[in-house]
């Protein structure tokens, strides 16, 4: 009576192995889905870390006193991992000059003083001419990259008057 | 033979209850994983941003004349904080032009964040109870819209931004009397900023003068702060009888604030570089 229903030693523990299956899928899943969301959550941080210390070495005490002060601040910034271009801009708080107020990232011109020095600090070529954002990262490219973008007020003395401006800090990996 | 093959089956049903509980366990570190370290970054970020703002406010240079450019090669041009200096000494009061300077540079370095933050910028002089007294007021507000969404018994409401998109406004101005420091902050600046959540603060000592009536000068401690926080309504909800800073709409803040007329400073003629 027992041996009718014998399968042999696989085929009878069959339905035993279906939960087995299921458990061990659903184990690995979760768990590559945990591990891609570590590692991205760390990509994350450690770009905005490196935003970060770019920022606060190009800031210094928010009062830059000219184009040597911002290229030895520039200097300091030293190797980071990844991608960045940082520069002032008065688009945004000067733009009764005849500059538009900037709508996007890629539209940010750096400001040029008065004896024709661009403050702009990047560790990536320029494509065209170097006071322009979307010359060192253009929105096509932008689409295959993690970008991160930070703007601080700060001012800067040009010709002793004092320029309320802001830094852009435009990062990608 | 059919006992074995239900014990392996149990087994199999025990193995599966538990790779289910770490599975949700191994989920929920996922979704978790970092938020606070985010949330982190994004204070560090917005306290910068603040207290970068306020020092940038502060150092700035301005053109004595508020028609003037900062370019322009004849305007007379002296640090911000100078012309506010000068304005105050003689009434203890600032101008309207003076003030119209400051509100359009305040709203020029804070551009980048006008959108997602709310903020209101103050200078308020130190000393007792008496001498305390707000100097200036610039107050930035999201223009919600509020609209009840039709759906029979829900009562919800969703607020949308309108046109324009935000106001800005001149407060504590008016009757000395009703601009006092003592009155704004034990009531209507305490309440608005215990109840719109995490903010982000900057504030700096500064040095006024005045001129006494004999003619001496004299100085006059005060302090500029800086409050941002993200935008939200602060008019009135089911919960919330009174508003914050406004009732019905951001366009007719609460007579306690004593506010003027909304600020364009794109606009007005009168407040250029």
């Amino acid at each position: 009576m027992l041996a009718r229903g014998f399968i042999g030693p696989i085929g009878d523990d069959l339905p035993s192995l279906i939960p087995l299956l299921v458990g061990l899928v659903m184990f690995f899943s979760t768990f590559t889905l945990t591990f891609n969301a570590f590692d991205h959550t760390n990509r994350e941080v450690d770009n905005d870390i490196s935003v970060m210390r770019i920022s606060r070495t190009l800031q210094s005490n928010s009062y830059i006193f000219g184009y040597d002060n911002f290229a030895s601040l520039c200097e300091r910034v030293g190797t980071v991992n990844i991608k960045y271009v940082a520069g002032l801009s008065s688009q945004g708080t000067l733009h009764s000059d005849g500059y538009e107020n900037v709508k996007s990232i890629f539209d940010v011109k750096f400001f040029t003083d008065s004896e024709n020095d661009t403050f702009v600090c990047s560790n990536s070529e320029s494509h065209d001419s170097i006071d322009l954002v979307k010359n060192y990262l253009s929105l096509e490219e932008s689409q295959s990259n993690t970008v991160v973008t930070r703007i601080f007020p700060i001012v800067v003395e040009d010709e002793k008057i004092v320029k309320p401006m802001h830094l852009f800090v435009v990062a990608w990996k | 033979m059919n006992q074995k093959g239900q014990a392996a089956v149990t087994d199999a049903l025990y193995f599966l209850m538990i790779v289910t509980f770490l599975s949700i366990f191994l989920f929920g570190f996922a979704n978790s994983y970092g938020n606070s370290v985010k949330q982190q970054i994004n204070d560090e970020l917005n306290v910068t941003f603040a207290t970068n703002a306020l020092k940038t406010i502060l150092y700035s240079s301005t053109t004595r004349d508020p028609g003037a450019s900062i370019n322009d090669p004849d305007a007379e041009i002296d640090y911000l904080a100078a012309i506010l200096k000068e304005d105050f000494a003689d009434d203890q009061e600032l101008s309207e032009p003076t003030r119209k300077v400051l509100g359009k540079t305040i709203s020029r370095i804070l551009s980048p964040i006008e959108d997602n933050l709310d903020y209101i910028f103050i200078i308020t002089t130190a000393g007792n109870e008496a001498e305390k007294k707000i100097v200036f007021m610039y107050v930035h507000t999201t223009n919600f819209v509020e609209e009840e969404v039709p759906i029979s018994g829900r009562g919800y409401t969703i607020y949308r931004a309108g046109t324009p998109s935000h106001y800005n406004f001149f407060c504590a101005i008016g009757e000395e009397s009703e601009s006092t420091f003592d009155s704004f902050f034990k009531e209507a600046l305490t309440r608005l900023v215990s109840n719109i959540g995490p903010t982000s603060e900057a504030s700096a000592k500064i040095k006024l003068s005045k001129i006494a009536s004999d003619g001496e000068p004299g100085r006059v401690n005060a302090q500029v702060d800086l409050i941002m926080w993200d935008a939200t309504w602060l008019g009135t909800t089911p919960d919330r009888e009174n508003g914050l800073f406004y009732a019905e709409t951001p366009l007719t803040p609460l007579p306690s604030w004593n506010c003027g007329e909304p600020f364009d400073p794109e606009a007005d003629p009168g407040a250029a570089d």
